[in-house]
């Protein structure tokens, strides 16, 4: 999945959709959706950020 | 034994106590009977505890006794109870969220080795949520209302005085949610200014080993005996632990900034009423209270904990699936699996950006003021509340506190939330030692 240009929100969702059916059984799959939208969510607004390159990755 | 029982634990705070012991005034063992005729008297309706065993408590406590009397104190917390939360590796105890089936551990976590070296006694474990499954632990205040979480026994523990302190751990909102939700105080220092050595992790860089106390001058005491490095935990701050006493005579009037975007609107009307008392006795008081405004791209901070805190969750928790090949993935782990390391990378380094750009914010100031919660403690056991206005100061390893805002209409102690740049730990707490001066603290809850 790409990071930049930027992912849409639906986009983001899709593709981990896509991939959650490779993953076999899951715990409570009716949960599914619920849990992976405010994860879309969370890839559309860190992929719209274009930062420079000062900003590493930070592991306080 | 009659005096342990007229002893008033529900008033002593941490350094009253280690002064009575360290004077001759009251023993440890005193103390630890004192506790458990309370623990007795109330944690049948409040369910703080998931392990204690008196007999331990009890040899620790007459081995203190002895010392003291020949003379000898450990440390500056000689013959002060602890309480501990599950998530805390204690030789000799179970760690549920580690190992169910409630096997004793090998060996303490740094803090709770730290905190025996200082002379306390570690008096058990407190209840915390796991896998999902709330604990019964109940608001002291409220019984029908929830003690907040995760470390919702040592809020509840504190805050109905079985012991006066204890030590919690968060991850997002998880140690000042429950010391604000039970009326009492608590510290959330700078990521790595405590070794997490041996608490079982939820995350590898959102987890902070907490306190939860009565006052900010016990909470000094404790992160003093506690800060530090620790070869053991590679993220531990190297400084060496900040000051014990917070000097609260000298402490001047502090400049607080009240956030008026991105948590006010994120909170209901009485925790942002409660803000705006509290600010205004501030300002009366002397201290300068100026309105700030974070920056515009603050709300990225949401999006980096959850993506990062996924990760890195999968990341530890993926080895329970090595044990049981085949076996339904939790769906807690799906996202932390699926995700691409580039935005983990990236997360990141937006997460630097923040953390960057945040601290502009404080040139003028000595603490940002918000509330903990978007309201008092819920109705209900189901859940341990709303963690939003904590996951920021989490993510970014900032230090935050909180101190009394007042109670609700209903009689639920509302927690208002102060934060300090990285590394200002003490800084921090004396501007909370302030608040308290001036704001007060709650009394014990009637249980």
């Amino acid at each position: 999945m790409r990071l930049h240009p930027k992912l849409t929100e639906e986009e983001a969702f899709a593709w981990l959709m896509e991939q959650a059916k490779q993953l076999g059984p899951l715990q409570r799959p009716e949960e599914l959706e619920r849990t992976l939208r405010p994860v879309a969510q969370s890839m559309a607004a860190i992929s719209a950020v274009v930062l420079p390159p000062e900003f590493e990755p930070l592991f306080p | 034994m009659a005096r342990s029982t007229a002893l008033p634990v529900t008033e002593l705070t941490v350094t009253e106590i280690a002064r009575l012991v360290a004077e001759g005034e009251v023993t440890p063992t005193e103390f630890v009977e004192a506790y458990f005729a309370r623990i007795d008297e109330v944690e049948p309706r409040v369910q703080a505890w998931c392990a204690l065993d008196r007999e331990t408590v009890r040899s620790q406590a007459a081995a203190l006794t002895a010392e003291a009397a020949a003379g000898t104190l450990r440390g500056p917390l000689h013959g002060v109870p602890v309480g501990i939360k599950d998530e805390f590796h204690v030789a000799g105890m179970p760690t549920y969220m580690a190992t169910p089936d409630g096997r004793p551990q090998p060996e303490d976590s740094t803090a709770v080795a730290r905190l025996r070296a200082a002379g306390a006694i570690i008096m058990g474990k407190t209840h915390m949520p796991i896998d999902g499954r709330m604990p019964p632990t109940r608001n002291p205040w409220n019984l029908e209302h929830t003690a907040g979480g995760t470390s919702s026994g040592s809020g509840a523990a504190v805050g109905a005085r079985m012991v006066p302190i204890a030590l919690g751990e968060q991850t997002a909102g998880s140690n000042l949610r429950p010391a604000a939700f039970c009326g009492v105080e608590g510290l959330k220092p700078t990521f790595g200014r405590i070794s997490k050595y041996g608490c079982y992790p939820f995350t590898f860089s959102h987890d902070h080993v907490g306190i939860i106390s009565l006052t900010m001058e016990d909470a000094a005491l404790v992160l003093a005996a506690l800060a530090g490095p620790d070869p053991r935990d590679l993220a531990s701050r190297p400084e060496p632990p900040p000051p014990a006493d917070l000097n609260v005579a000298t402490i001047r009037p502090p400049r607080i900034g009240v956030v008026r975007n991105v948590f006010p609107e994120r909170t209901e009307p009485v925790m942002r009423e409660a803000v705006d008392r509290s600010a205004a006795r501030m300002r009366d008081a002397g201290a300068q209270v100026t309105d700030v405004l974070l920056p515009a791209d603050f709300e990225l901070v949401w999006h980096v904990h959850r993506l990062v805190g996924g990760a890195e969750r999968y990341s530890f928790h993926a080895g329970r699936y090595a044990e049981e090949p085949g076996a339904p993935l939790a769906i807690a782990d799906v996202a932390g699996r699926l995700l691409p390391a580039s935005y983990y990378l990236h997360a990141q380094r937006v997460r630097h950006y923040l953390w960057s750009t945040t601290q502009d914010t404080f040139l003028e100031l000595d603490a940002l003021l918000m509330a903990v919660a978007p309201s008092p403690a819920p109705r209900g056991l189901e859940s341990t509340g709303e963690a939003s206005l904590l996951v920021p100061w989490s993510c970014l390893g900032y230090p935050a506190i909180t101190v009394n805002g007042g109670l609700s209409p209903e009689g639920l102690p509302l927690g208002l939330q102060l934060v300090a740049p990285p590394m200002a730990d003490y800084e921090l707490l004396r501007v909370g030692a302030w608040c308290e001066g001036v704001l007060g603290r709650l009394p014990a809850p009637v249980l």
